[in-house]
């Protein structure tokens, strides 16, 4: 369990994270997710102590971590990609770990093979793809068999077997009872892992509900019609209750009604339907929708919040997010 | 509402009951680091061949030029030596070393933090001064065993050639 109080970063005037108050629970998959430049990776860094909060209090199962006498045991992190000297052997590096905490070195010979790079263990990180990287990266993360498991944007780099592999092993983590905390910038990824979603954007704690609870409320279906008498249609749909959004190339987007009930509509007056097509917007949508919002509402006071919203990935790595 | 709540989330058997930080298990891994990493290895060296190398080449140039008589003049033609001490000619390469160690003093800690390691070794030992102070030991008896026998060899190496 990782619980955060009013936590609050502020790099000079720019506020990362912004009053944060949010409990993690154990037992299933929390999803992270925020726009690049939200304020995920700070905020995991906070619960590392590896950024120090300017305001607020992060307990991990109780206690600071700072304090913790096992680390590896308490909570297992994967922060960036790789996280490992180029020039030292991926077997090396996780021993070099293992050794400061007292873990028999059998547990790293143990947690090479569970990210399968027991072929490479003996290769300089280096010369790692950074799919590879990754494994490494969560390999450590795994190293102390820790009750506590954050994994920043472990998808990162990886192949979509390999995406397949760390969703199906958080799984597992969290049905053993273990605190799953994990951050992305792609929703659509989350949807499929996550049990409970927190949502950030420009810092503020914007969902923090059930998966899905989410998808229930928050993804709009609506019913495309097309139809060679559309206009006859869409006075039909309307009458009944129906919200239409006319596309250009003449389809009806109908929202308050469901499929079955508009083809009964049109069926009873004789109208010939083309099309009827029930449609779920994607989360992404609902999700950068919300997140855009939140960007545009300090638009005004900070141009940078556009940028970081618009500029691709890369040109934000480095930069505290 | 911290405390109370966290007692009762989980009743997961820990695998490594052990396992746990010291100051001597992150001397130890700060040790593993230095030995595992090539640039430090290949540092360590270049002080030590420096050492013993610069004796030897130095000791090689003013050969035969130092008896009791001649001391503080070379043969004509040559510049005269001006005070020719067998033992700083022994110790020639010693200041570059110390350069060289300098350098990897930096290097062991800066590589740390250019190649994203300093988070995950922060993550495995949350507290600072441990790492900082085996860090700082581990250097310093590295340095101060390898330069004393580097110093004694270039010493009898270039008594030998003298």
């Amino acid at each position: 369990m990782i619980e955060l109080t009013n936590l609050t970063k502020r790099f000079g005037k720019k506020v990362a994270v912004d009053d944060v108050t949010l409990t993690i629970r154990p037992g299933v998959i929390t999803g992270f997710v925020g726009p690049n430049g939200a304020g995920k990776s700070t905020t995991i860094r906070m619960i590392l102590g590896l950024d120090r909060p300017t305001n607020g209090k992060v307990r991990i199962d109780g206690h600071s971590f700072a304090g913790c006498r096992a680390p590896l045991r308490t909570v297992g992190a994967l922060v960036d990609s790789k996280g490992a000297q180029a020039g030292r052997s991926a077997y090396n590096h996780l021993r070099v770990l293992a050794r400061t905490n007292g873990i028999p070195q059998s547990r790293v010979d143990e947690v090479i093979e569970i990210v399968g790079l027991t072929e490479v263990a003996n290769q300089r990180v280096g010369s790692f793809s950074m799919g590879m990287g990754q494994r490494v990266g969560i390999a450590a993360a795994l190293l102390g068999d820790p009750q506590t498991v954050i994994l920043d944007e472990p998808a990162n780099g990886l192949d979509p077997e390999g995406i397949l592999w760390i969703r199906n092993l958080m799984k597992a983590l969290a049905r053993e009872g273990r605190t799953v905390f994990v951050s992305s910038h792609l929703m659509s990824e989350m949807a499929l892992t996550a049990d409970h979603l927190v949502i950030i954007g420009r810092g503020k704690l914007m969902v923090d509900m059930p998966m899905s609870q989410f998808i229930d409320e928050k993804a709009r279906k609506s019913v495309l019609v097309r139809s060679p008498r559309a206009g006859e249609v869409a006075e039909l749909i309307v009458s009944a209750g129906g919200t239409i959004t006319r596309h250009d190339d003449g389809a009806l987007e109908v929202t308050g009604l469901t499929a079955p009930a508009i083809g009964d509509l049109a069926g009873a007056s004789g109208l010939h339907l083309h099309e009827l097509s029930p449609r779920g917007s994607s989360l992404e949508d609902v999700f950068m929708a919300m997140t855009q919002d939140a960007v545009e509402f300090h638009a005004q006071s900070d141009l940078d919040a556009i940028e970081a919203h618009h500029l691709p990935r890369a040109r934000h790595e480095g930069t505290p997010s | 509402m911290s405390t109370s709540v966290a007692a009762t989330t989980h009743d997961r058997v820990a695998r490594f009951p052990d396992a746990k930080v010291s100051q001597w298990r992150v001397i130890g891994a700060e040790w593993l680091k230095l030995r595992t990493l090539r640039s430090t290895v290949i540092t360590l060296a270049a002080a030590c061949v420096v050492v013993v190398g610069f004796a030897a080449m130095a000791a090689g140039v003013v050969s035969g030029d130092i008896t009791p008589e001649t001391n503080g003049a070379g043969p004509a033609g040559q510049m005269p030596l001006m005070t020719v001490d067998p033992t700083s000619i022994a110790m020639a390469g010693t200041s570059l070393a110390m350069l060289i160690l300098g350098s990897l003093g930096v290097l062991f800690m800066s590589g740390e933090h250019s190649s994203g390691m300093i988070r995950t070794t922060m993550s495995a030992v949350p507290q600072r001064l441990p790492v900082l102070w085996a860090k700082t030991l581990v250097l310093v008896v590295v340095s101060a065993v390898l330069m004393t026998a580097s110093v004694f060899a270039a010493f009898f190496l270039a008594q030998a050639i003298l």
